[in-house]
């Protein structure tokens, strides 16, 4: 297969991509506080106000990327605080955003090129680094990509998370203009199911309560608005104002964490059990208190659609192939768009068949989950949930509505929100499902007070601006499509289309070919250590660039990521900081800090990271450096620029195109492709493109941020009346379940289908299958707000943090747990899984664990890099004890999540 | 006149956020916390719940660290915020031990957070931190030269909206407009504390 080349679609360039991936001025705001300052003898006073500026800038300490003002004094940053002219972050500053400073002046960062001089790798071996310049490290990049490139793409692998976003473009246009697109072996779990089920009921893959107007939630292995979630910055602050006026939360959770802390009620379950008892709960709504909205699922979901009862299939229109509704007023079954009123529920008959709604359908598959079930299998009282779902559905004003900018809108203050904790499983895509279908039956999706998208609609971020977006429909079905995560205003996307077209042999090692529904790339994992456990149709990589990551650490046995990085021939890596990773990279290329770089729109059209709701309005911000890079080093961006330049007209002509394509500016700012390209220059004709010509980069410089409103239709996306529903039965997964079936069998391809199902289910874990009576613990980790998405145990101010916290590096034991087997505060403990691998660590006793648990905080820990003491042998890596983690039966097939529930044997050393 | 902070326990989220804001706005150095965290657990699983109250200097009517400094470089100036004088202070500890509320740190040598010398930042933000001398919060009374303090670090930087402040006036009438209960801590010490906090509660489906 050697010289294949690709077409380079939209789709496939925006997974690439993904997988590769001082100037200053006196800022709006004000200057409050002044001391310490760089005036020798001075303890205090701004008495040199001459050197001392509020510089405008964006933070990075997390994927957040709020607006901040640094204060920098004779070209020190001295302050760090939130910019109050945003809303992103609304001039507050988490605890990561202060420890910027930390990480800025760290002396254990590396900012000039380094490449390895020993050829054996392996942690804990000296790699033998030596400096090299950047002309010759730029010179290594392209050549090595050039030269795999020529051989076959997929020689090439890149990785990355998605702290910096807006870089990956610039990686991706670098790649692509020497001939390139890498695989993508991007290794985030964070939210494979979540996001696919947020898109078909919300139209973008962010969604959250709408916090204003909410007065209970339900959260399901997730910390929002308290710890965690894209956008906690935005908010803490917006569900701390409702939790004081009344809103209730609930929170369901091995461990009290950050939200559990929080909660009203905290209400601990085993691991990998939340979907048995949210259908629980659907099942009391439903079938035993008879709360549901009838109007919702009538008018907005497809749950009238009529079921073939024999073949589960929807009966449709013969020529347009539309669904078929029962119409009350003709008693007849009507394409969707033509029934007058349609029967929510009841059985028929058409054209001599039986059917029923598929709401009928989902109220009996429901009947198998009575609460009494659901505390056998999660441990959560059959009352609570019972009485957990009575609340809901009473606080869920079914009926009601509100009057917002002249709109008369469906007020349902209730929302069910999940996230990592329910999509760290198999079974992922079904268990986010039941959780989240609650929001459905009350008819809370996209209402005042609902379970609404970040951002799903855009009328245009000013008076002039042609960026906009809105998600459409399938017209089969009239069920809402979606807008992208990461370019929505390059047009709706839709899974259903996806499954009518996209579904294919796969060629690539994340085999989403044959994942519609799927979005990350656990599988690209299993095809690299070996192509064989998919009949070889994929090819092994040879190169890996891993930027911004720590690959070694992904989200299973350490073991297992090390011998994959062994077998690559070549591993270029970029980073802050020489990581456990490092020890296998061949070339290292240091990154400038944030507070030293231009990036190109981290908040590429807001809909990732910028939550949802009136008060979010449409935000642009810049980040610019504020200081001097340290030892001149490079950004990203500028690396790419110059390394673009460096390989010569056609190259960087090219480079500059994709640009031009990927950010829009095609059509109004184009970059020339004859000149090297800078930031500055990509930035400029963005912001002109997307506001007006008098918001320009040198506008930004001296302002920062940017704020448009944002309307009601474009918050609550059926506010206009446009047309869109939700599904409450997903007739499209059996012509998935066909397609991928067909070409699995056609290449004997070993694939699981049993997920392939209309309606949502609760399934065990694979561990759960352990039935060693010495199995009985399950690790769990989780995240409070000064470690999430960060840094955390490199970081001199964070750390200091955690081992200020007696549980921040400990192994959390129950005290019941602990008691039985001896086990006390300080005491080492062991946990060992059933093939044997164990990790070890300093137990604390605690009542906030499930007695079946163990946790801690962060499981990728116990860093072993000497390159940062900060951080070194910091924690217990409770993640290396996920055994099998290239195993495709840890994979969910459907959404490609990744199980990390394990059982392990706890002792005391 | 005197100065006053709220702090709202059903709003804050306990992320730590007052102190790290607090470290780069102030310049503090390793182990020496003007405004942290305290957490606790009460109750039994599964019916345990947290309490998280976040702490600093509650700027004493009558405190006792200025009762005790030997040297007078403790002092409660006008605004009723307490003071040191960094180059009087002995280091003697004395305040420390006085101190109930555990406000006060020593910084007991001139070192930063990573071997080797001070970085760029903290060789400037230590100049107000010498050795052997005593340090605390003064509700960021020490980041102005004017005399007037602007809003504290912790304050600002809340990402829960959890704190408030202003002069004790305008604090005690917040709080008896929040109809909320309130607290302040040790108050039977006699310290008269200045930091109020509006007490934690639990929402029911019916609020």
């Amino acid at each position: 297969m050697g010289g294949k080349k690709r077409a380079m679609s939209r789709r496939s360039f925006i997974t690439g991509a993904l997988g590769t991936a001082a100037v200053m001025s006196v800022a709006g705001g004000s200057i409050v506080g002044c001391a310490p300052t760089g005036q020798e003898g001075q303890k205090e006073g701004p008495t040199g106000a001459a050197v001392e500026k509020w510089v405008p800038t964006t933070c990075n300490m997390c994927f957040n990327n709020c607006a901040i003002l640094v204060r920098v004094v004779d070209g020190i940053a001295m302050e760090i605080k939130g910019n109050p002219n945003s809303t992103v972050g609304g001039g507050r500053l988490c605890a990561k955003g202060a420890s910027g400073i930390m990480q800025l002046y760290d002396p254990y960062r590396i900012t000039k090129p380094l490449i390895r001089t020993n050829p054996e790798k392996g942690i804990g071996i000296d790699p033998g680094w030596e400096e090299i310049t950047w002309e010759e490290a730029m010179g290594l990049y392209i050549g090595k990509l050039a030269a795999y490139s020529a051989e076959d793409q997929r020689y090439v692998a890149g990785s990355s998370m998605v702290s910096n976003l807006g870089t990956i473009y610039a990686r991706a246009a670098l790649n692509a203009a020497m001939g390139g697109m890498p695989e993508t072996a991007i290794s985030d779990i964070c939210g494979s199911g979540t996001h696919g089920n947020q898109e078909l009921l919300t139209a973008t893959g962010n969604a959250s309560p709408d916090y204003a107007y909410c007065n209970y939630v339900v959260q399901f292995g997730i910390q929002a608005g308290t710890a965690t979630r894209h956008g906690f910055n935005m908010t803490a602050k917006m569900f701390a104002d409702r939790r004081a006026e009344g809103c209730k939360l609930v929170n369901f959770d091995p461990h009290m964490s950050a939200a559990g802390d929080k909660a009203d009620e905290w209400i601990p379950l085993v691991p990998g059990t939340d979907a048995v008892v949210a259908l629980a709960m659907a099942h009391v709504l439903a079938n035993e208190l008879g709360v549901y909205d009838r109007d919702f699922l009538t008018n907005r979901s497809n749950g009238p659609s009529l079921v073939d009862t024999a073949t589960g299939r929807v009966i449709r229109d013969a020529g347009t192939n539309k669904a078929l509704y029962w119409d009350e007023d003709t008693s007849s079954a009507r394409p969707y768009d033509e029934a007058v009123t349609p029967a929510l529920e009841g059985s028929f008959e058409v054209d001599g068949e039986a059917c029923k709604t598929a709401w009928t359908l989902n109220r009996e598959h429901l009947e198998t989950y009575t609460p009494e079930y659901a505390e056998s299998i999660s441990t959560v009282p059959a009352a609570s949930i019972r009485r957990i779902a009575r609340e809901f559905g009473e606080a869920a004003c079914i009926g009601q509505t509100i009057d917002i900018e002249g709109y008369t809108l469906p007020y349902r203050p209730v929302a069910v929100d999940s996230f990592s904790g329910v999509s760290r499983h198999k079974h992922s895509w079904l268990s986010n499902w039941a959780c989240l279908q609650l929001n459905t039956i009350v008819g809370s999706c996209n209402a005042v007070g609902g379970y609404i998208g970040f951002g799903p609609k855009c009328n245009g971020y000013s008076d002039t601006s042609p960026i906009q977006w809105a998600p459409g429909v399938w017209e089969e079905d009239g069920l809402i499509n979606y807008t992208s995560l990461i370019s929505p205003a390059s047009g709706p996307e839709s899974m259903y289309e996806a499954v009518r077209s996209g579904i294919s042999v796969p060629e690539t090692k994340d085999m989403l070919s044959l994942m519609p529904f799927g979005m990350d790339y656990h599988f690209y994992y299993i095809n690299q250590k070996d192509p064989s456990i998919f009949n070889n149709l994929c090819v092994k990589s040879k190169m890996l660039i891993a930027y911004g990551c720590n690959p070694l650490k992904w989200w299973g046995d350490f073991e297992d990521q090390e011998q994959l990085l062994k077998d690559y021939e070549y591993v270029i890596g970029s980073d802050l900081y020489l990581t456990d990773a490092s020890y296998y990279f061949d070339l290292f290329i240091p990154e400038a800090t944030y507070l030293e770089r231009y990036d190109v729109f981290e908040h590429m059209f807001l809909a990732h990271r910028h939550l949802g709701g009136l008060d979010s309005k449409w935000n642009f911000l810049l980040r610019q450096p504020v200081v001097e890079a340290r030892d001149g080093c490079l950004g990203n961006w500028e690396f790419c620029c110059e390394a673009a330049w460096m390989a010569g007209p056609e190259s960087n002509a090219g480079f500059a195109t994709v640009l031009n394509y990927v950010h829009l500016i095609m059509e109004h700012n184009p970059l020339p492709t004859d000149q090297k390209i800078t930031p500055e220059m990509v930035l400029d004709a963005g912001y002109k493109t997307y506001i007006d010509d008098k918001h320009d980069l040198a506008w930004f410089k001296e302002n920062g941020s940017y704020i448009y409103p944002r309307k009601a239709d474009e918050v609550y996306i059926w506010a206009d009346g446009s047309e869109g529903r939700v599904p409450i039965y997903m007739d499209i997964m059996f012509e998935a379940k066909e397609k991928v079936g067909a070409i699995v069998e056609e290449y004997q391809i070993p694939w699981e289908l049993d997920d392939y199902q209309p309606l949502p289910d609760w399934k065990p874990c694979p561990d759960f299958e352990v039935t060693d009576p010495d199995y009985t613990i399950m690790p769990i980790y989780w995240t409070n707000q000064s470690n999430v998405d960060t840094w955390s145990v490199y970081n001199a101010y964070l750390n200091e943090l955690n081992e200020s916290d007696p549980y921040g590096y400990a192994i959390e034991v129950n005290s019941a747990t602990a008691a039985e087997k001896g086990i006390k505060d300080g005491d080492a403990i062991s946990l060992t899984n059933i093939v044997g691998k164990s990790v070890s660590g300093i137990a604390m006793t605690s009542e906030a664990v499930h007695p079946q648990c163990v946790s801690v905080i962060g499981g990728h820990w116990n860093s072993r890099s000497e390159f940062i003491p900060t951080g070194k042998g910091k924690g217990t890596g409770i993640v290396d004890l996920v055994y099998g983690s290239l195993d495709p039966i840890r994979y969910d097939h459907l959404c490609n999540a990744f199980d990390q529930c394990v059982r392990v044997k706890l002792e005391k050393v | 006149m005197s100065y006053s902070m709220v702090i709202d326990l059903k709003r804050c989220v306990g992320c730590s956020g007052c102190v790290t804001n607090c470290k780069v706005s102030n310049g503090t150095p390793p182990k020496m916390e003007r405004s942290w965290v305290a957490r606790s657990l009460e109750g039994t699983y599964p019916n345990a719940r947290r309490s998280i109250v976040p702490k600093l200097c509650n700027q004493c009517d009558t405190p006792p660290c200025v009762t005790v400094c030997p040297s007078g470089a403790t002092f409660k100036d006008d605004s009723g915020v307490i003071l040191i004088d960094k180059e009087v202070c002995m280091g003697c500890q004395s305040c420390i031990a006085a101190c109930p509320y555990g406000a006060r740190h020593h910084r007991a040598d001139s070192l930063g957070y990573f071997d080797g010398e001070l970085t760029q930042y903290e060789a400037i933000a230590y100049r107000n931190m010498p050795e052997n001398t005593t340090d605390k919060c003064d509700f960021c009374m020490g980041r102005t030269d004017t005399g007037q303090t602007p809003e504290p670090a912790c304050v600002r930087s809340c990402v829960a909206g959890a704190r408030f402040f202003g002069t004790t006036e305008e604090m005690e009438s917040f709080v008896s407009a929040s109809g909320r209960d309130s607290h302040r801590l040790l108050e039977h010490k006699g310290t008269g504390p200045n930091v109020i906090y509006l007490s934690d509660f639990v929402n029911t489906a019916e609020a």
